[in-house]
C-alpha cells in the first residue's frame, strides 16, 4: 500500500482525470440541451439560413453596401450538415451549442499537463462572472474565434525558439483562416499581434503577423468574394460607430464594461498566491497574455466585446497556466489526492455551469415564435413581397427562425447599422423615445396592404389607422382591409 | 504613564471590550425593531399560530401526509411566552427577532478569547454579502440551528482528545435535540457529520454521530409524534425535489447560488494574509470547518439554502478563529489599542447592520394586511369553512398573521409541496405561465359561494365570472352574488 493509493491504481489516475474532465464538458452540454435551451440572437438566424435558400439581401432590407455576411463559413458549415445528414433546425441548433462549448472546453487541454487546470480556470472565472456561461452558450461563431485565440496564446506564449516549425506556422495560419472565415472581424486579430509586440516578443509577433495575413487572405478567398468580404467587415464596424449613438441604444456587447472588478480581484489573488509560494514569476510586462488582458480590459471601457471576446479568454489562459504550474506541487501525478482535487473542481463546475439560474436556459420556452402556418394568424402576416416592420431585433431572430422560407422581408434584421438610412432614423427615434407612438408614424405612413408592423407589448398598441391581432407577446398591426376585399374589418 | 494606558486602566479593557460587543449586539436588535420591522414569511405564521388554537391542517388545505409541523418546538416556545407573560403578536415578533439575532451574535463568544473577533467576522461577511442581515433577521428557527452549528464547530473543531467530557456530550446532544425540535430538518446535520469524517476526525465524528442520533430522537419524542415528525421532514424535502420544477419556480432558498465569489475572495484574502505573516497554518483539509465550507459551497450551487444555512455559518466560524488568533498580535489584552480596534469593529458593524438599506427593515410598513374586521371588506372574506385561494405564499403569511382565528382555510400556505396534487398543479401552472388568466380557470370552476380568490397585482384582474374588490395591493374575487342575497 502506497501513501497515495496502490501502485496499480496510480497508473490510472491521470487517465481518470482526463475522463472526468471530458465527461464534465460533455455532461454540461447535455444538461443544457436537456432544458430545451435555445440561444437567443444570431444563433437563430445562422440555423435558419440553410433553409432559406436565398441571400440575406432578399431576407432583410439593407443598404446596398451589404454584399456578403460576416460569418459565411459558419453558415456554409451548417448548410453542409443539413444537406449531408438531413439535420433539421433542432439538430443544427443542438450541434451549434454543443460543438462550440466543447471547442472552448476541450481545445486548450492540448497545451496543459493537467486537464483539470483548465476546468479550474473556467470555474474561477465563472464564479467571478456568473454570466460567462450565458455568453458561451450563444452558439455563435465568435466562439470559434475565442477557441482559436486561446489556442494561439497557449501555443505561442511559452517558447521563443529561433524559428517556429513549419507545422506550427501552417496550423496557426489555418487557425486564423478558420476564425476569419467562420466569424469575420479579421481586423480584430491585430489585438493579438499587438500584444506580442508590446511584450517585446518580436520574432513571435512577426511570425504571427505573417500567419494572420496568410490566414485572412485564405479565408477571404474561401468566401468567393474576397474584396467584398474584407471591406464588409470594416464597413459594418465603421457604420456602427459613425452613428455616434448613446451607449444605452447599442446591443449589450457594444456597451462599455463596468470595469470587471471581480475578474481583476481574482487575477490579483492568484498572482499574490503564486508570489506567496516564492515562485519566480516571469515579469508580467514580458508576457503577451498579460498585454492581451490589459489592452482588452482598457478597450472594454469602450465596448464590452473587447473584454468578453478577447480579454476574458486571455485571463482564462493566464489562470490555467498558473494552475497548471501549481497543481503538481499540490498532488502527485498518480495520487488519489489529484483525483479528489479533480472531482472538487469538476463537480462544482458542472453544477455552476448547468443550473438554470435566472431562467438562463429555459427563457425560450415561454417565447413567442410566429408561425406562418398557424390558422389564427392567416391574414396577419405580410403577403408575398411584403415587409415586416418591427421595433426590436429579437422579432427578426425568432420569426426568421420559424419561417426561413417566408416570402416577406424584414425592415430590421441582425444589425441596425445595415438598415437603409431613413429606416434606421425611424428605428433610432423609436428606441430613443422609449417607443413613443408618434415615432412609428413614418413607418405606418409608408406601410402597404401587404406589410405588417410587429410590436412586442403587453398592451394593444394605439397606432391608428392600424388594426391589431395579439400573438403571444407580440401585437401584429396591418392597414384596415377594405370591405370589398372580403376580408374582415 | 504606560504605553497603552495606565495599569489601573488595563484591567478594565477586556471588560470594556466585552461590554462593547454585547451592547453592539443589543443595539443592533433595538435599532432594527425600532424601525417597526416585521420579517416576511414563516416568522409571521409562527407568531400567528399561537393565537389560532388549531393545527395547521385546519388552517391550510394540505395533503393527508402532513401530520405535524417541522418547527413544533419554536411554536411551543412562543405559545408558552404568550400564555405565561400575556405577550401579543407584536411582543412575540419582537422577541423572535431579538432573541434569534442575539443567539447568533452572542452564543459563539463563549469559545473565543477576543469577543471582538466574532464581530469582526460578522462585519467582514456583512460587507461581502450585504444581504446577510436580511437572513439573520428572518426571526425563523433555522437561526437557532445556525447558532448551534457554529457552537458545535467551535467546540468540536479544536481538540481531538481521547474522549470528550460527559458534560460536552450531554450538551451537544441537547443542542441537537433543541435544533430538531425547534427547526426540524434533522437529516441535514448529516453534512456536518460528513465534514468531520472527511477531515479525518474519526473520533469526534463518531461521538457527534451518537449525539446527533440521541438528540434527534429526543427532539422527535418531544413533539409527541416522533415517527410522524421524523417522516414529515423528509417527506417535505422529497416532495419539493420530486416535482422536478425549474429552479426559478422555487422559493429563493431552493434556487442555486451564483457561486459566492465575494465570500470566496474574502476567505482567500484572509488566508493569504495569514500566509504572509508566516503563520504555521493547519492543513486546510484536516479542518472540519473547511469541509463544511467546501461541501456546502458545492451543494449551494444546487440549492442556496445549503450555503446560507450551513456554509455561511462555517465561514463565520473560520474567519472568527483566524481573527481570534491574529488579534492578540495586533493589540495586547489590556491595551488601549485593543479598545480602539474593538470600537473600529463595533461601530461600522452597528451602522452596517442597522441601516435601512433599500428599505430592508421598513418595507413591511407599506404592506397590505387584509383584516376580516375591516368594515370596507365585509362580504369579501371567505365565509365559514370557505377556502381562500391565492396565487402566492405572501398572501397566506400576511392574512394569517392578521386573522389567526379566522374560520376559513388557505389553499396556498407555507409550502406548496404540501398542497393536494391537483391544486399544486394549478398553482404551478399559474406561476409558470406568468399568472396567465386561463391558468386560474380550474380554481375558479371549483370555487363555491363561500370561497374567495386573492390576487396580488396593481390592476383589477380579468377573471370572469368573478367580481372584485381591492384591498391594498391585493384584489379579492368572489362569485357574483344572486340579487336576493346582495
Amino acid at each position: 500500500m502506497m501513501s497515495n493509493g496502490p501502485a496499480v491504481l496510480r497508473r490510472y489516475i491521470p487517465l481518470a482525470c482526463w475522463v472526468a474532465v471530458l465527461l464534465t464538458a460533455l455532461f454540461i452540454c447535455l444538461k443544457i440541451l436537456g432544458y430545451g435551451f435555445m440561444p437567443s440572437g444570431d444563433a437563430r438566424r445562422h440555423v435558419a439560413k440553410p433553409f432559406a435558400h436565398k441571400p440575406y439581401s432578399e431576407i432583410i432590407i439593407m443598404r446596398p453596401e451589404y454584399v456578403i455576411d460576416h460569418s459565411p463559413g459558419w453558415e456554409w458549415f451548417l448548410g453542409a450538415l443539413h444537406r449531408a445528414l438531413g439535420w433539421k433546425e433542432d439538430a443544427l441548433m443542438s450541434f451549434s451549442i454543443t460543438s462550440l462549448i466543447l471547442w472552448i472546453f476541450c481545445l486548450p487541454l492540448r497545451w496543459l499537463r493537467r486537464p483539470e487546470a483548465w476546468l479550474a480556470a473556467i470555474l474561477a472565472q465563472m464564479l467571478a462572472i456568473p454570466e460567462l456561461m450565458t455568453r458561451w452558450v450563444q452558439a455563435r461563431p465568435f466562439l470559434v474565434t475565442e477557441g482559436v485565440l486561446i489556442a494561439l496564446l497557449f501555443a505561442w506564449c511559452k517558447d521563443e525558439r529561433e524559428n517556429p516549425p513549419w507545422r506550427k506556422i501552417f496550423l496557426t495560419s489555418a487557425g486564423f483562416a478558420l476564425a476569419v472565415w467562420m466569424h469575420g472581424s479579421w481586423y480584430l486579430w491585430m489585438l493579438l499581434v499587438g500584444a506580442f509586440f508590446l511584450a517585446q516578443r518580436w520574432r513571435a509577433g512577426f511570425w504571427l503577423t505573417g500567419c494572420w495575413m496568410a490566414g485572412t487572405l485564405a479565408a477571404a478567398l474561401l468566401t468567393g468574394k474576397p474584396a467584398s468580404f474584407l471591406y464588409e467587415a470594416m464597413f459594418q464596424a465603421h457604420a456602427m460607430y459613425q452613428e455616434h449613438l448613446p451607449w444605452w441604444m447599442l446591443v449589450g456587447e457594444l456597451q462599455p464594461s463596468q470595469g470587471e472588478y471581480s475578474t481583476l480581484t481574482l487575477l490579483a489573488l492568484v498572482y499574490l498566491w503564486r508570489k506567496g509560494q516564492n515562485k519566480v514569476l516571469r515579469p508580467l510586462f514580458l508576457e503577451p497574455v498579460f498585454w492581451m488582458i490589459a489592452s482588452n480590459w482598457i478597450l472594454g471601457f469602450f465596448a464590452d466585446r473587447f473584454w468578453a471576446d478577447w480579454g476574458m479568454p486571455a485571463a482564462l489562459v493566464w489562470l490555467a497556466t498558473q494552475f497548471d504550474d501549481a497543481l503538481p506541487a499540490m498532488a502527485g501525478d498518480g495520487s488519489l489526492k489529484r483525483l479528489a482535487i479533480c472531482g472538487l473542481i469538476a463537480l462544482p463546475l458542472f453544477l455552476d455551469a448547468t443550473n438554470d439560474l435566472g431562467q438562463r436556459y429555459t427563457f425560450s420556452l415561454n417565447e413567442t415564435f410566429l408561425d406562418a402556418d398557424a390558422p389564427e394568424l392567416q391574414g396577419w402576416l405580410p403577403g408575398k413581397g411584403g415587409i415586416f416592420y418591427a421595433d426590436g431585433m429579437r422579432f427578426f431572430f425568432n420569426t426568421f427562425y420559424k419561417n426561413p422560407q417566408a416570402g416577406w422581408r424584414y425592415i430590421l434584421g441582425f444589425e441596425p447599422a445595415l438598415m437603409l438610412p431613413e429606416d434606421l432614423k425611424v428605428y433610432r427615434a423609436i428606441q430613443r423615445s422609449g417607443r413613443a407612438a408618434e415615432a412609428y408614424a413614418p413607418w405606418v405612413r409608408k406601410m402597404g396592404p401587404s406589410d405588417r408592423l410587429a410590436i412586442e407589448s403587453k398592451y394593444k398598441p394605439d397606432l391608428p389607422p392600424l388594426e391589431w391581432k395579439r400573438a403571444g407577446d407580440v401585437w401584429l398591426g396591418r392597414l384596415p382591409r377594405k370591405e370589398g376585399n372580403g376580408a374582415r374589418r | 504613564m504606560m504605553n497603552h494606558g495606565s495599569a489601573a486602566f488595563q484591567r478594565y479593557i477586556p471588560v470594556a471590550c466585552w461590554i462593547i460587543v454585547l451592547l453592539t449586539a443589543l443595539f443592533v436588535c433595538l435599532k432594527i425593531i425600532g424601525y417597526g420591522f416585521l420579517p416576511p414569511g414563516d416568522a409571521r405564521r409562527h407568531v400567528a399560530k399561537v393565537f389560532a388554537h388549531k393545527p395547521y391542517s385546519q388552517i391550510v388545505v394540505m395533503r393527508p401526509q402532513y401530520v405535524v409541523d417541522h418547527s413544533p418546538g419554536w411554536e411551543w416556545l412562543l405559545g408558552a411566552l404568550h400564555r405565561t407573560l400575556g405577550w401579543n403578536e407584536d411582543a412575540l415578533m419582537s422577541f423572535s427577532i431579538a432573541s434569534l439575532l442575539l443567539w447568533i451574535f452572542c452564543l459563539p463568544l463563549l469559545w473565543l478569547r477576543r469577543p471582538e473577533a466574532w464581530l469582526a467576522a460578522i462585519l467582514a461577511q456583512l460587507i461581502t454579502v450585504p444581504e446577510l442581515m436580511l437572513r439573520l433577521t428572518q426571526a425563523r428557527p433555522y437561526l437557532l440551528t445556525d447558532g448551534l452549528l457554529m457552537a458545535f464547530l467551535l467546540a468540536w473543531s479544536k481538540e481531538d482528545r481521547l474522549r470528550p467530557s460527559p458534560y460536552k456530550i450531554v450538551l451537544t446532544s441537547a443542542g441537537f435535540a433543541l435544533s430538531a425540535w425547534m427547526h426540524g430538518v434533522w437529516y441535514l446535520w448529516a453534512v456536518f457529520l460528513a465534514a468531520f469524517f472527511l477531515a479525518q476526525r474519526w473520533r469526534a465524528g463518531l461521538w457527534l454521530t451518537a449525539c446527533w442520533a440521541a438528540g434527534t430522537l429526543a427532539g422527535a419524542v418531544l413533539t409527541g409524534k416522533p415517527a410522524a415528525f421524523l417522516y414529515g421532514s423528509v417527506f417535505m424535502a422529497v416532495s419539493v425535489y420530486r416535482e422536478h420544477l425549474p429552479k426559478w419556480l422555487l422559493v429563493g432558498e431552493f434556487q442555486p447560488t451564483m457561486g459566492e465569489f465575494a465570500t470566496l475572495t474574502l476567505l482567500a484574502l484572509v488566508w493569504l494574509w495569514l500566509k504572509l505573516q508566516n503563520k504555521v497554518l493547519r492543513p486546510l483539509f484536516l479542518q472540519p470547518v473547511v469541509w463544511m465550507i467546501v461541501l456546502n459551497w458545492i451543494l449551494g450551487l444546487f440549492a442556496a439554502r445549503f450555503w446560507a444555512d450551513w456554509g455561511m455559518p462555517a465561514v463565520l466560524v473560520w474567519l472568527a478563529v483566524q481573527f481570534d488568533d491574529a488579534l492578540p498580535a495586533i493589540a495586547g489584552d489590556g491595551s488601549l489599542k485593543r479598545l480602539a480596534v474593538c470600537g473600529l469593529i463595533a461601530l461600522p458593524l452597528f451602522l452596517d447592520a442597522s441601516n435601512d438599506l433599500e428599505r430592508r427593515y421598513t418595507f413591511s410598513l407599506d404592506e397590505s394586511f387584509p383584516e376580516a374586521g375591516d368594515p370596507n371588506l365585509q362580504g369579501w372574506f371567505p365565509e365559514k369553512n370557505g377556502i381562500f385561494y391565492a396565487d402566492n405564499m405572501t398572501f397566506f403569511y400576511s392574512a394569517f398573521y392578521k386573522n389567526p382565528q379566522a374560520d376559513w382555510r388557505y389553499m396556498v400556505g407555507f409550502e406548496p409541496a404540501l398542497m393536494p396534487p391537483e391544486d399544486l398543479k394549478v398553482y404551478r401552472a399559474i406561476r409558470s405561465s406568468g399568472r396567465a388568466p386561463e391558468a386560474y380557470a380550474p380554481w375558479i370552476k371549483k370555487m363555491r359561494p363561500e370561497d374567495r380568490l386573492a390576487v396580488d397585482r396593481s390592476f383589477q384582474p380579468d377573471l370572469p365570472p368573478l367580481e372584485w374588490k381591492r384591498a391594498g395591493n391585493v384584489w379579492i374575487g368572489r362569485l357574483p352574488r344572486k340579487e336576493a342575497g346582495k
